[in-house]
């Protein structure tokens, strides 16, 4: 008789565990059952997986056999356990393999994964010694221990009760970290595309803003990487994300976005956006006056103003001159326009901008634009 | 000896100030409004070459070329234009023949030494004037130029 039962004693692997049968001690273990999956490199030495059946990612395995290891395969076959012992279904269409009890994702995943026969590792054999007395335990990924004991029976006989004792204690403990890159990764090998119904971009986003309240960890956000990776397909950049994604890093600023974070966010951009034109201009006069004056620098978006300008006058090719006024420090701006008036801008260190277009063949102002933006200068290029 | 107003004053421009390419003053010399200007005929009349001013740091300075009128216009053109403008400031030029401060190199030519303020309103913000005067400054000085004189700037 075979008795599975999940010790909600041991968390830590290394704390000796319980042999019983059932909650109570075991009586003998001269038969062993294992259960064991392709994948998994016990399973590497069972068999390879019988594909006829259906079922040949998972072995349920009954036989006798001494408790020595390492486990080979010849050594179940020597113990009269026959391939189609190792992957009768019989114990695999169990119906307590039915992902009957809404627990953990992992406990729900990992059964429903055996259910369907999908070659998953869902728990490691153990085996070992304690002075004369062998012993083998399975080592769930979750992290717990789970003790396997033996009795003189061939079949494999677990009660539901086990099995329901199982789910009922993975889902008492919270999943180590192990648990979620392995439940994870049961997902991405098993799961079908998603219908990519919804714009993950923005809802990735929306979640990590949620998040960064409360600080996601590194798996979380990687995971969620990922899934969008998998799933979402290439947005059109409809919108500017330059400036979402700086606006994105202006709120996050205030939380500190983990490394991680800033990366994902860099790779969003990298992905949906085009090249963007360089937005700060380095030329020399910028240069002088991003240095500021008698103590007193522009800020880095004044800086960008400026350098906005000097490009927007550069890609239409006009002639212009810029300076930087040594009496005060702005940033004068003087350029022919295209249809032959003369502006004259000035971008104070404050980062108030000023300009007028004047006809100087007559000597007349025509417009006079007070605290304007850049755009409003750069519309009359 | 009676002065005339209309009379083409000079203003030197430090070199930093002066574009030699363009012939012209860059804007940023019109900002500090209280530099010195200088008649130019009565310079003349007094047979001073413009070359005994260009002493230290003026050297290889150029001039800009004003009248007394092109000060009052360019005030009562701002003050037009910014009269619709909350706090309605205006601009009030003064101009002083002969100010009791003249650099020493300049001294000996003190009385046809002119020196003009432009000040806004007292309970405005007449900043945003004051910058409009200056650019009709450089744009009336640019009059002054003769075309061929000057490219595109």
């Amino acid at each position: 008789m075979f008795f599975f039962f999940a010790n909600s004693e041991t968390d830590d692997s290394s704390t000796p565990f319980r042999v019983g049968s059932g909650h109570e001690p075991s009586r003998g273990r001269d038969d062993m059952v294992l259960l064991v999956e392709r994948g998994h490199h016990i399973s590497s030495m069972v068999a390879p997986p019988n594909p006829e059946q259906g079922i040949g990612n998972v072995a349920v395995v009954a036989g006798s056999f001494p408790l020595t290891h390492p486990i080979k395969v010849g050594d179940l076959q020597l113990m009269g356990v026959e391939p189609s012992d190792m992957y009768g279904h019989q114990q695999w269409t169990n119906p307590w393999f039915r992902p009957s009890i809404d627990r953990t994702p992992a406990a729900n995943w990992s059964m429903s994964r055996m259910q369907l026969g999908v070659m998953e590792p869902v728990v490691e054999v153990v085996m070992g010694e304690i002075g004369d007395q062998p012993y083998s335990y399975f080592k769930p990924h979750t992290g717990r221990m789970l003790e396997l004991s033996t009795s003189s029976s061939t079949g494999v006989a677990w009660s539901p009760e086990d099995v329901q004792e199982f789910h009922l204690d993975l889902a008492l403990v919270a999943p180590s970290d192990d648990t979620v890159r392995f439940d994870n990764r049961m997902f991405d090998m098993v799961a079908p595309p998603p219908t990519p119904t919804i714009d993950l971009s923005e809802e990735v986003q929306e979640f990590h803003l949620d998040l960064a309240l409360v600080a996601p960890s590194d798996d979380t956000v990687r995971f969620d990487n990922r899934m969008f990776d998998m799933v979402a397909p290439p947005p059109t950049p409809t919108i500017d994300l330059s400036e979402e994604v700086q606006e994105f890093h202006l709120d996050l600023a205030l939380v500190a976005p983990s490394d991680d974070t800033v990366r994902f966010d860099n790779r969003m951009f990298d992905m949906v956006a085009p090249p963007p034109t360089p937005t700060i201009d380095l030329s020399e006069e910028v240069q002088e006056f991003s240095r500021g004056f008698r103590g007193v620098a522009p800020s880095d978006d004044t800086v960008r103003m400026a350098g906005r300008i000097v490009d927007a006058a550069r890609i239409q090719e006009l002639v212009a001159e810029f300076y930087v006024d040594d009496s005060d420090g702005s940033f004068g701006i003087m350029l022919r326009l295209p249809n032959r008036l003369l502006l004259l801008a000035e971008l104070s260190i404050d980062g108030t901008l000023s300009g007028g277009t004047y006809n100087d063949v007559e000597g007349t102002q025509v417009e006079f634009l007070a605290k304007t933006t850049v755009e409003q200068i750069t519309s009359l290029f | 000896m009676a002065l005339l107003l209309s009379d083409i004053l000079c203003r030197f421009i430090r070199p930093k100030d002066w574009s030699k390419a363009h012939k012209r003053p860059t804007p940023q010399a019109f900002k500090q409004i209280g530099l010195s200007v200088w008649h130019k005929g009565l310079l003349d009349k007094r047979s001073v070459p413009l070359e005994d001013l260009l002493i230290g740091s003026l050297e290889g300075a150029g001039q800009a070329h004003h009248t007394v009128q092109d000060y009052y216009k360019c005030a009562e053109e701002v003050t037009e234009k910014c009269k619709d403008q909350p706090p309605y400031p205006s601009l009030s030029v003064d101009i002083r023949w002969s100010p009791d401060h003249v650099e020493e190199p300049w001294q000996q030519w003190k009385d046809a030494h002119f020196e003009v303020d432009v000040s806004g309103g007292p309970q405005t913000d007449a900043s945003e004037c004051l910058k409009m005067f200056r650019n009709l400054l450089v744009v009336k000085a640019r009059t002054k130029i003769p075309p061929d004189q000057y490219r595109d700037l």
